[in-house]
């Protein structure tokens, strides 16, 4: 056969390759386009539209981010009926993307509260993996507020308050005693090399690549790639950083202390949910001012971590597991009508109305 | 170490170069060494149980080989049998013998509280028990003749490709390759890595992305709806398809990288068009063995109840399967089901065939029902196998006949077809091109193209995503 006939058959081999792969990629669920994106306002956010499915040991969802970019039913910006509205925040465990959207916790605790109120009830799940409690208010400022809630529930672990940023997203400074959008993560070579990824992620074949390329960037080469034979450097011990924890107080304070203006100057009311006990130097504050929190973790506490957080199909501890979706729902379900109904704004006026 | 780790991929690289650096006298002490190296990376206990059977089996089968009596043949055979068998019970099935015994004695109204042993499973024990046996059976059915050394027996004894999850080779086909001078032949590598990539790409993208899916609605199958458990059904079935064969196309590739050419073990098993068809595709080198050394000389021993013989002996046949494969009741049931099968075949011949000539069903219509038909029932006694137990078949198929369906069964659809297309295009090249390793058959030009796509997909997921154990590894 001639040179140039091989080269041909070569190319279209591979194209007509890589078609098919993509197609099977989606299709079969072993990678989609991803369906979360860095958004220049917000940091990591979902991509509006996107199929999303996720199989791991730790879950299984299939889904869709709906029109408006979050995940759950289309409740638009502006308000038609009634109903009351509630929007989430928090974690991965907030956007619940480990089991069936019929199962997770958010929609469980809608179709319980509308149950217990006899009022309609719509629940914005805007929680997102990785995200932390100055994440949390960086979504509520930039994005939460526009659809209007009545109540907005930070869902906090002792972790959202402490950790480091583990997503790309506006980290928050203090500047003349009042809170500042700091936006350093859209120059940072992170944000560099996934923006330079964009394109690749708009394909499953290529959002393979990113997540290779990630496992490269993020140093989990040698341990996948060395597999049993694999051994874990000894750690330094690191003194832990106490300028760290000092300055996510302030900061952290800081939200609370903005959150609690709006709740008194604004038609919001801002709750806090601890799913974990939180460190006493934060619940002492939120108690100083008389912040409403529901400690959820204590209603909690008649079921065992692996009740709650143990997978069935791969026995392994994780995120909550289905049965816990529907105990997270119903239970705050519990808490939060007990706390409308004795809450004099809102509820009464959406009755109303 | 697992066959579709990266790490495998490059100490084998490495192991054939050194293998075929070496001089031939000295491969197979590196194959000995291979093995046994390969074999501890999963737990090097396991090592002293396989070396000891090794060493025992050797024994057994030389005294065998040169006893000139039928009889002390015969107890030789009975020897090996109650070695090899005692620790394949002891460590297999000692917990699943003293848990059912516990049961039973509920079901009786006793009180007897046997307590279980904290017993470490070894890892492929009933298929290099089962392969050992081999070595005694062909020597007291004389298929071997010649004497091997104790290295060489030990190489085949532990033979690191097929160790851990078959195929089953027989003595007599696999010794005297490794008796012979094994030079290098590049179309050994070129055959090698053809079934290396074909079962790659079978076990990592199509039966782990069935897998994950499977275990979820399999484990809490209350949370899902009807059309979902019913394709969650169906994708086990090409699941552990795709994981076997995969497995199998990997263990005779690298198999082949050394020189040895290893039994097929599947040949597109769900284009049989009967039940007894599809033991003849699916996990061959088992069910020959169960056939040669087990089913035959039943259905001599029963041969004076005529058809009542025959299907007794199937019926014991499958079960054994079934025990062979996991002590647990749905394995149990699992081999009762493909024993009930197989003998209602057997009782129903001359009715089915009168019934069909009186439809008038023919040529290729007539073979695609019994092959959707086969496909059917296989899928069923496999879904069996699947769970844990009646309960969950029980719950599983309320849930089916809900008839509910979903937006996402759409999904889960999407899934199976997509499952369906890809294992559907490896079965046909394999049977357009009469080999496993189809790629090499291709024009160059295509050939490297769908090398160099296929790799770069295994690479990917090697990289990315969570990999699932080889299913067939457990047993």
């Amino acid at each position: 056969m001639l040179p140039l006939k091989n080269i041909v058959l070569f190319v279209v081999t591979i194209l007509a390759l890589l078609l098919y792969i993509e197609i099977y990629l989606r299709w079969s669920g072993v990678s989609n386009p991803s369906y979360v994106y860095d958004n220049d306002i917000v940091g990591r956010t979902h991509n509006k539209d996107y199929n999303i499915i996720i199989t791991g040991a730790e879950g299984f969802c299939i889904d869709k981010v709906n029109k408006y970019g979050y995940v759950g039913p289309d409740y638009p910006k502006e308000r038609n009926t009634s109903a009351i509205r509630i929007a989430l925040l928090g974690s991965s465990y907030i956007e619940g993307l480990q089991v069936f959207r019929r199962n997770r916790f958010s929609t469980i605790f809608e179709q319980e509260l509308t149950k217990k109120l006899n009022h309609p009830v719509e629940v914005l799940n805007f929680g997102i993996g990785g995200d932390d409690f100055r994440g949390m208010y960086t979504r509520y400022q930039k994005l939460v507020k526009a659809y209007n809630p009545d109540y907005v529930l930070f869902i906090i672990q002792g972790e959202s308050l402490l950790r480091r940023k583990t997503i790309p997203s506006p980290d928050l400074m203090i500047e003349n005693d009042s809170l500042v959008f700091n936006y350093d993560f859209l120059k940072s070579s992170e944000s560099g090399v996934r923006h330079r990824f964009r394109l690749l992620r708009e394909f499953g074949l290529g959002n393979l690549v990113k997540e290779a390329f990630e496992v490269y960037y993020t140093g989990r080469l040698p341990k996948i790639v060395l597999d049993n034979f694999y051994i874990e450097p000894e750690k330094n011990n690191v003194k832990k950083n106490n300028n760290d924890s000092t300055k996510f107080y302030e900061l952290n304070s800081k939200i609370v202390e903005s959150l609690f203006k709006e709740n008194k100057n604004s038609r919001f009311t801002n709750l806090i949910i601890e799913m974990e006990e939180i460190p006493t130097i934060y619940s002492t504050l939120l108690d100083s001012i008389n912040f409403p929190r529901i400690l959820l973790y204590q209603d909690l506490k008649q079921y065992k971590p692996e009740d709650l957080n143990f997978w069935r199909a791969s026995g392994i501890m994780g995120h909550w597991n289905n049965f816990a979706h529907r105990v997270v729902g119903e239970t705050l379900a519990d808490e939060i009508s007990t706390f409308i109904s004795t809450d004099s704004g809102h509820f009464k006026t959406a009755k109303k109305d | 170490m697992q066959f579709f780790s990266i790490i495998f991929i490059i100490l084998i690289v490495v192991s054939v170069a050194i293998y075929y650096l070496a001089p031939t006298k000295y491969r197979n002490i590196i194959l000995l060494l291979y093995n046994y190296l390969f074999y501890s990376t999963f737990d090097y206990r396991m090592t002293v149980l396989l070396f000891s059977l090794t060493s025992i089996n050797f024994l057994i089968g030389n005294k065998l080989q040169s006893a000139k009596n039928d009889k002390v043949k015969y107890y030789f055979v009975v020897a090996a049998l109650v070695v090899n068998l005692t620790a394949l019970w002891f460590f297999k099935y000692f917990n699943f013998f003293i848990d059912s015994l516990n049961d039973f004695a509920v079901i009786l109204g006793l009180e007897i509280h046997l307590s279980t042993l904290n017993i470490l499973l070894p890892l492929g024990i009933s298929y290099y028990i089962f392969q050992t046996l081999t070595y005694i059976f062909d020597h007291y059915y004389e298929t071997i003749k010649e004497k091997y050394t104790f290295l060489e027996y030990a190489a085949f004894a532990s033979f690191f490709p097929t160790i851990v999850s078959g195929p089953i080779e027989r003595a007599s086909k696999l010794l005297p390759q490794i008796k012979q001078e094994r030079k290098f032949v590049s179309s050994n590598i070129e055959e090698g890595f053809a079934l290396i990539t074909i079962g790659m790409f079978r076990k990592l993208i199509i039966a782990d992305a069935c897998g994950v899916l499977v275990d979820h609605v399999f484990a809490e199958p209350n949370y899902f709806l009807s059309g979902e458990v019913l394709i969650a059904i169906f994708l086990y079935a090409f699941q552990i398809y795709n994981d076997f064969a995969g497995y199998s196309s990997i263990a005779r590739g690298v198999a082949k990288l050394f020189g040895f050419n290893i039994i097929e073990n599947f040949k597109q098993p769900f284009f049989a068009d009967s039940i007894a068809d599809f033991w003849r595709r699916w996990h061959i080198s088992l069910s020959f063995w169960m056939r040669d050394y087990l089913f035959y000389p039943m259905q001599f021993k029963f041969r004076s109840l005529g058809k009542w013989g025959n299907i007794l002996a199937v019926m014991i046949l499958f079960i054994v399967i079934g025990i062979w494969h996991n002590p647990s009741w749905s394995f149990v049931m699992w081999g009762f089901l493909q024993g009930l099968y197989i003998s209602f075949s057997i009782l129903t011949l001359n009715l089915r065939n009168s019934f069909i000539k009186s439809i008038k069903l023919s040529g290729k219509l007539l073979i695609g029902t019994r092959i959707l038909i086969t496909f059917l029932l296989t899928v069923f006694a496999l879904f069996v196998e699947r769970t844990h137990g009646i309960q969950d078949v029980y719950v599983m198929l309320s849930i089916i006949f809900d008839w509910s369906w979903s937006e996402i069964a759409v999904r889960f659809l999407l899934i199976l077809l997509s499952t369906l297309s890809a294992t559907l295009i490896i079965d046909l090249l394999e049977i357009k091109f009469k080999s496993e390793a189809f790629l090499m058959k291709f024009i160059p030009p295509v050939k490297y193209a769908v090398s160099i796509v296929i790799w770069l997909i295994i690479i990917l997921y090697m990289l990315t995503a969570q990999k699932l154990p080889f299913i067939y590894a457990q047993f």
